[in-house]
């Protein structure tokens, strides 16, 4: 865990929000993926988007905004390799990152395995953040 | 045929596995731990789930299997005093029965036990849905200090690795 100070909790908290609904609706449509198979795709690439946003906004209070996402797994690496965390979730981000075009935009179709595969890396993802960045992400709130 | 061939505690061990992929859907890659001495060793929960992969909220149920539910007083009482953000108990092999609303809330207001049915079908699969839905607990924040320290000394039955 990186005890790294959040500057702005707020919007953090609202990336962190969004990431959760992408994940969740991601899992009900992956009940029937075979008819959902792109909205799943879609729902786990941005699930890790917008959880890598809270990661990135809580430290600086600044949200990159990328033309490339590829920049935004470039910053990643440099908060990981900073603070010597585990590379895997960034893997599983540019593995989800380099599909966004192909399940948004393009003409290919998004195929069982490409499926299941984008369902277990945004998991993962998520399950490493959450184990690196708790302090950033600030899951734990008393009721 | 296959409840005669099944013990009580096979029955109980199932709707366990139920009740742990129900509370992985509706949670955010939880940690789910069986059996767990909560929150010390002189108390004991069926199923303790902690949402975003330990770093989360503390979701705790009790499972009762068939329909003698003569204790069912004793196991509300037990969940009110166990700490837990959401508090549930999973009735399985009983289709009819619904706790006391009255039993089901915190003294204070703040906080509803949860009901989960476990069901099995003709071909024998178990799903688990609410009957009652849970209401979040009050509870102190230096509870997080008890659970890093649950889950750093134990491995959990149930994750998503990262």
């Amino acid at each position: 865990m990186i005890p790294v100070k959040n500057v702005d909790p707020i919007t953090t908290q609202q990336y962190v929000d969004k990431s959760g609904h992408f994940l969740q609706g991601m899992k009900l449509l992956n009940d029937k993926f075979e008819l959902y198979r792109s909205g799943v795709g879609l729902l786990a690439i941005h699930s890790a988007i917008s959880l890598n946003d809270a990661i990135t906004v809580g430290p600086t209070g600044k949200r990159g905004k990328y033309q490339d996402h590829a920049q935004a797994a470039r910053e990643l690496e440099q908060i990981c390799s900073k603070n010597r965390v585990d590379r895997r979730g960034v893997d599983h981000f540019k593995w989800l990152l380099a599909r966004k075009n192909a399940v948004a935009y393009r003409e290919v179709r998004f195929d069982d395995d490409s499926v299941k595969m984008a369902v277990d890396k945004a998991e993962r993802f998520s399950a490493w953040a959450y184990n690196y960045f708790e302090e950033i992400l600030g899951a734990k709130s008393a009721a | 045929m296959r409840k005669a061939l099944l013990s009580s505690e096979q029955q109980e061990a199932r709707a366990k596995n139920a009740v742990a992929d129900f509370l992985s859907r509706q949670l955010i890659v939880p940690k789910v731990f069986f059996d767990a001495q909560w929150p010390n060793r002189s108390s004991r929960v069926d199923v303790l789930a902690v949402d975003r992969s330990g770093s989360g909220e503390i979701h705790v149920v009790e499972i009762k299997v068939g329909t003698a539910l003569k204790d069912i007083p004793n196991v509300l009482a037990h969940l009110v005093e166990v700490p837990a953000h959401f508090k549930y108990v999973a009735l399985f092999e009983n289709r009819t029965y619904r706790p006391d609303n009255r039993a089901l809330y915190a003294s204070d207001g703040m906080g509803r036990i949860g009901v989960i049915q476990v069901k099995e079908d003709a071909a024998g699969n178990l799903s688990a849905e609410y009957s009652v839905r849970p209401e979040r607990f009050k509870l102190d924040s230096s509870i997080f200090k008890v659970v890093d320290r649950f889950t750093a000394s134990r491995l959990p039955n149930l994750e998503v690795r990262p």
